[in-house]
């Protein structure tokens, strides 16, 4: 079946159906594409030693189309399997049945395996065998050379074409050399052929028979799949499914991935893994755009390490105390120095000033200042209880006791305070400077930090008290407690005020604080470090994995779209399927109708279903109208008739160029009322195809002679060494003249009976002689088998099928009688008598007439 | 082989294998009723051949060997109907005999065949639907089954 008339119709379909643009644009575009693996998923696959494969070697070779329709005119065979020396089984090419008996071991199924080699490069017998049984091939009587050669006509190519395979000593049955040529010479490739075969397979044997239906379904499947001309429709299902399967493979992948990554994310002990987990974690809510700012960040890592909600692991606790200890830093050296001696300077200074005027007058306002305020505490108290008394009272001076302190005293010494405190004022702007200074220094000098104090309870982690272990791989431990006493030192500064004690402080402290802060911090930046090389890779698997996971995002929309792409085409295809089914079908049916005879088993419709793996062929079957879909109800003979019900239209399909068919034993486990039957269906397939079937007994040779069915029987004789002897047994035109003999010697026949009725069986076997003759030159010149059977239906007399077979020109029938003459005068009276006996009685020797007539066919039948 | 007796209606022997097909007086033949039954089948058949000569008035040819006489049908009747009895004749004798190896005919093959002979028979003396050279019975060489047909 043409590929586009297929896509024709299915686009046909899909503007009827209601898909949406995107889904009916995949199946189209599926239909364009080239066939995806069509040779992996069926077995139609014509094997490792193909015959294109040496054939095809020669340059510049003709072709065989798988158009040009081949008969088979001779099989030749030497030193395979049963057939010792050379030995030709000849054929007459053109449609009619050949039957070949021999008893088992006569070397018959040799010929039908040698053709199928020869042709096709395997054998179906062989090729599913044991080595051990594949051993056998060659025959034990011949010498090392195996050669077999199938001599065929072929529709137009002149003359015969020629197919051989031979083996040389030692090569295997695999290893065979094949070549097929012309009559002239030329060479030709059997290439075109190799489809053809296996879609057609123009060879059945006994043990393929049972395997049919015994087979695995989809064999079948895909047997009739190829017959319909379906392949185009199972290459787009393989298109739509490839495409399926790399989105659905990619999804699937992906949440492969998705629970091992977040267990390596939950076991690392990086914060940012346990963030990226919390964004991942839920496959129905997953934040990628979190998780990929997590992930494709550079380290350092970002501050405060627990996220919310997150469960406080010991290794996070670690991590977040490394990463603490590594932001630890010290106030530099320059800073400590100067504030140090800013305060000795200015503590320097005040020593100084205290021994001066300025000393005296600062202690003096100090004493007045005091004086003046208990003066003004007392009065102030006195007012409050006696609201009447309103002058000031007059007090004793506590300093001398003798001294009235009152209002006047109080003026007096306020301004001379004031006077006091103005020659001071140098020294108050040291002390002042000494306060900022000390100021300074607490700001400078911070507590204990958080992370240098080690936890109060004993943690496993801290196997040593004071030492911090690295959380993953604890392959060095870092000095805290060294830190940490060195700090405890510092942070005491805080609480002291004086100047000169806080600048020995600063200047003793700091260098050991310095080196152990610093020796500190660079261990917990290695030890971060560490958890960074094993966050990185942890990281690049997560961005891989959320770049994936957008792809998939992204392909839900065309995933959809396929599966809905499919979903419509399965059940297209499946329509096409039934729609194409149905002759086949029929002619199936008509066939097992022959066969069965008195079987009690119906053959419905035959069905194509499922797809994929499911494949299969669907038979209804019915038992005494009884559906009953297993097979298994049928007898085995019954199964082997139902099988070349199935196999005949397969093979004898009109896209096959095989004319041909050569059945190998098909009788076997058939009552005698079915091989009457097969008989039958044998002689109905032969009016349109060569037919050539072995057979190990007597059963269908006697059915065929009984049934006076036109056949051709010959017998196989193997003598000891191999040597195989085929003699003709009974022959079309042998069938018409045995009829006729019989008549003659039939003593009660009446006789006006006799002299119409002999003439005319002498005559009709005339006729098919020439028939064959006209057959056998016209197919070998290579002439189309339709034009020949159309010429020789149009010569309606036996004069005009003679003028046929002597001058391959009907129109020339005036000249037979002469041209018979001039061969021999008993060849144009024998002719003359058969002609005209049929019309008004022979009066002549009646068993005379048949012995010419048998003379004449076999001038006609030798004619070139 | 020659039966020169009356004039026997082929009615008669197939209503008989009827009856031995449903088991009617079967018991007393025991395992031999098949053969009986492809007997009477068979004979049915040769007297519906010798309907046909009676009809054609050609009555001597009843006493022709069974071979000869299916050899001239053709001449007479329907090519495929000359044909079909043939082949129901000789298939028929070969049940009716015992043969080495070969079983007997299932009660299921003799009630098809009695089914078909009770179609076939009946066409034998129908008059001939089709003229002497019609095609309806030719075989695949063109020619008619036995080549008993003038075609010029």
């Amino acid at each position: 079946m043409p590929r586009d008339r297929l896509r024709d119709l299915i686009a046909a379909q899909l503007v009827h159906s209601d898909l949406p643009i995107r889904v009916s644009d995949l199946i189209l575009a599926a239909l364009e594409a080239p066939a995806v693996g069509r040779q992996g998923a069926g077995d139609a696959n014509p094997g490792d030693a193909s015959p294109g494969d040496d054939l095809d070697a020669g340059r510049g070779t003709e072709r065989l189309t798988s158009e040009a329709a081949v008969y088979l005119r001779a099989v030749s065979v030497e030193g395979f399997r049963g057939i010792g020396p050379w030995v030709t089984l000849r054929l007459r090419p053109g449609p009619g049945l050949t039957l070949v008996t021999g008893r088992n071991g006569s070397g018959k199924s040799s010929f039908a395996e040698a053709a199928e080699i020869a042709l096709t490069g395997e054998g179906r017998r062989w090729s599913q065998r044991a080595a051990v049984w594949r051993g056998g091939w060659r025959n034990l009587h011949s010498g090392g050379t195996v050669r077999i050669e199938i001599t065929c006509t072929v529709e137009g190519i002149a003359g015969p074409v020629t197919v051989t395979r031979s083996w040389q000593d030692g090569d295997g049955l695999a290893e065979g050399h094949g070549a097929a040529a012309t009559a002239g010479g030329g060479q030709l490739s059997t290439s075109g052929w190799e489809a053809a075969f296996s879609t057609h397979r123009p060879f059945l044997s006994y043990a393929e028979l049972s395997d049919l239906l015994g087979g695995r379904p989809s064999a079948m499947f895909d047997a009739l799949h190829a017959i319909l001309g379906l392949d185009a429709v199972a290459d787009v299902a393989r298109t739509l499914t490839a495409a399926r399967g790399r989105l659905t493979e990619a999804a699937r992948r992906l949440w492969e991935e998705h629970p091992p990554l977040l267990a390596a994310l939950r076991a690392s002990g990086d914060p940012r893994a346990a963030q990226v987990a919390d964004a991942l974690g839920d496959p129905a809510h997953l934040d990628l755009d979190r998780a990929w700012a997590l992930a494709a960040q550079p380290p350092p890592a970002p501050g405060p390490a627990v996220p919310p909600g997150q469960a406080v692991t010991r290794q996070l606790q670690h991590h977040a105390r490394l990463t603490a200890l590594a932001a630890l830093r010290v106030p530099a050296s320059g800073e400590v120095a100067v504030l140090a001696a800013r305060l000795r300077e200015l503590a320097a200074e005040e020593a100084g000033l205290l021994g001066t005027t300025i000393g005296d007058a600062a202690r003096l306002a100090t004493l007045l200042a005091a004086a003046v305020d208990h003066h003004e505490q007392h009065s102030d108290a006195r007012a409050d209880a006696h609201a009447d008394a309103g002058a000031a009272a007059e007090r004793p001076c506590p300093v001398c006791g003798t001294g009235q302190l009152d209002e006047a005293w109080s003026r007096a010494a306020t301004a001379e305070l004031a006077l006091l405190r103005e020659r001071a004022a140098p020294l108050a702007a040291v002390r002042e400077g000494l306060v900022r200074a000390l100021a300074e220094v607490r700001l400078l000098v911070a507590p204990v930090p958080a992370a240098l104090i080690t936890p109060v309870s004993g943690a496993p982690l801290n196997p040593e008290p004071g030492v911090l272990a690295t959380a993953p791989a604890g392959s060095c431990s870092i000095p805290v407690g060294a830190a940490e006493t060195a700090w405890e030192r510092w942070a005491a500064l805080r609480l002291l005020t004086d100047p000169v004690t806080v600048a020995g402080g600063l200047a003793a402290a700091y260098p050991p604080l310095r080196e152990a802060v610093e020796e500190l911090a660079t261990a917990a930046a290695k030890a971060l470090d560490l958890a960074d090389a094993a966050w990185l890779p942890l990281a690049a698997r997560v961005t891989a994995w959320v770049s994936a996971a957008r792809r998939a995002e992204a392909d839900v929309q065309p995933l959809a779209d396929v599966r809905r792409a499919l979903e419509w085409f399965r059940g297209a295809a499946q329509e096409l399927r039934d729609e194409r089914i149905r002759p086949f079908a029929e002619q199936s049916a008509g066939i097992w109708s022959l066969l069965r005879q008195e079987s009690n088993v119906d053959l419905g419709p035959v069905r194509l279903t499922g797809s994929a793996n499911q494949r299969r062929v669907d038979l209804d079957v019915t038992v005494d109208g009884v559906d009953s879909t297993a097979l298994g109800v049928m007898s085995q003979g019954e199964l082997h008739a139902l099988g070349l019900a199935l196999f005949l239209p397969r093979a004898t399909s009109e896209a096959s160029p095989f004319r041909f068919l050569v059945i190998d034993d098909p009788v076997q486990s058939m009552d005698p009322a079915k091989v009457d039957g097969l008989a039958r269906v044998l002689a109905q397939v032969a009016e349109t195809r060569q037919v050539v079937v072995f057979t190990h007994d007597d059963r269908l040779a006697d059915a065929v002679r009984r049934m006076r069915l036109p056949a051709t029987v010959l017998d196989l004789v193997r003598r000891e060494g191999s040597r195989v002897e085929l003699r003709e047994n009974l022959d079309p035109v042998e069938r018409h003249l045995a009829d006729a003999r019989a008549l003659v010697r039939t003593a009660s026949l009446p006789r006006d009976m006799a002299v119409m009725l002999v003439p005319a069986m002498c005559r009709t076997a005339v006729e098919t002689a020439c028939n064959e003759t006209v057959r056998r030159r016209r197919l070998a010149a290579g002439a189309r088998h339709a034009d020949v059977e159309a010429a020789l239906t149009s010569a309606h007399s036996v004069t005009e099928k003679a003028a046929l077979a002597l001058f391959d020109d009907a129109r020339r029938a005036r000249l037979v009688l002469r041209q018979l003459d001039g061969h021999a005068p008993w060849a144009a009276d024998t002719f003359r008598a058969l002609r005209d006996g049929v019309h008004v009685g022979y009066g002549g020797n009646l068993s005379g007439l048949i012995r010419n007539t048998a003379r004449l066919a076999d001038h006609f039948r030798s004619l070139a | 082989m020659s039966r020169p007796g009356p004039r026997l209606d082929p009615e008669v022997p197939l209503a008989q294998a009827d009856r031995l097909l449903r088991g009617g007086d079967a018991t007393d033949l025991r395992g031999s009723w098949p053969r009986i039954c492809a007997w009477l089948l068979r004979l049915a058949v040769e007297q519906a051949v010798d309907e046909v000569w009676r009809a054609h008035g050609r009555p001597e040819l009843m006493r022709l060997p069974m071979r000869a006489q299916l050899l001239l049908l053709p001449a007479f009747v329907d090519g495929a109907a000359a044909d079909e009895v043939g082949s129901a004749w000789y298939a028929l004798s070969r049940a009716g005999h015992l043969h080495a190896y070969e079983l007997a005919p299932t009660a299921a093959e003799l009630r098809r065949w009695h089914q078909d002979l009770c179609a076939l028979l009946p066409r034998l003396i129908e008059p001939e639907p089709a003229p002497p050279n019609g095609t309806p019975d030719r075989t695949p060489d063109g020619t008619p089954p036995n080549g008993l047909r003038p075609s010029g």
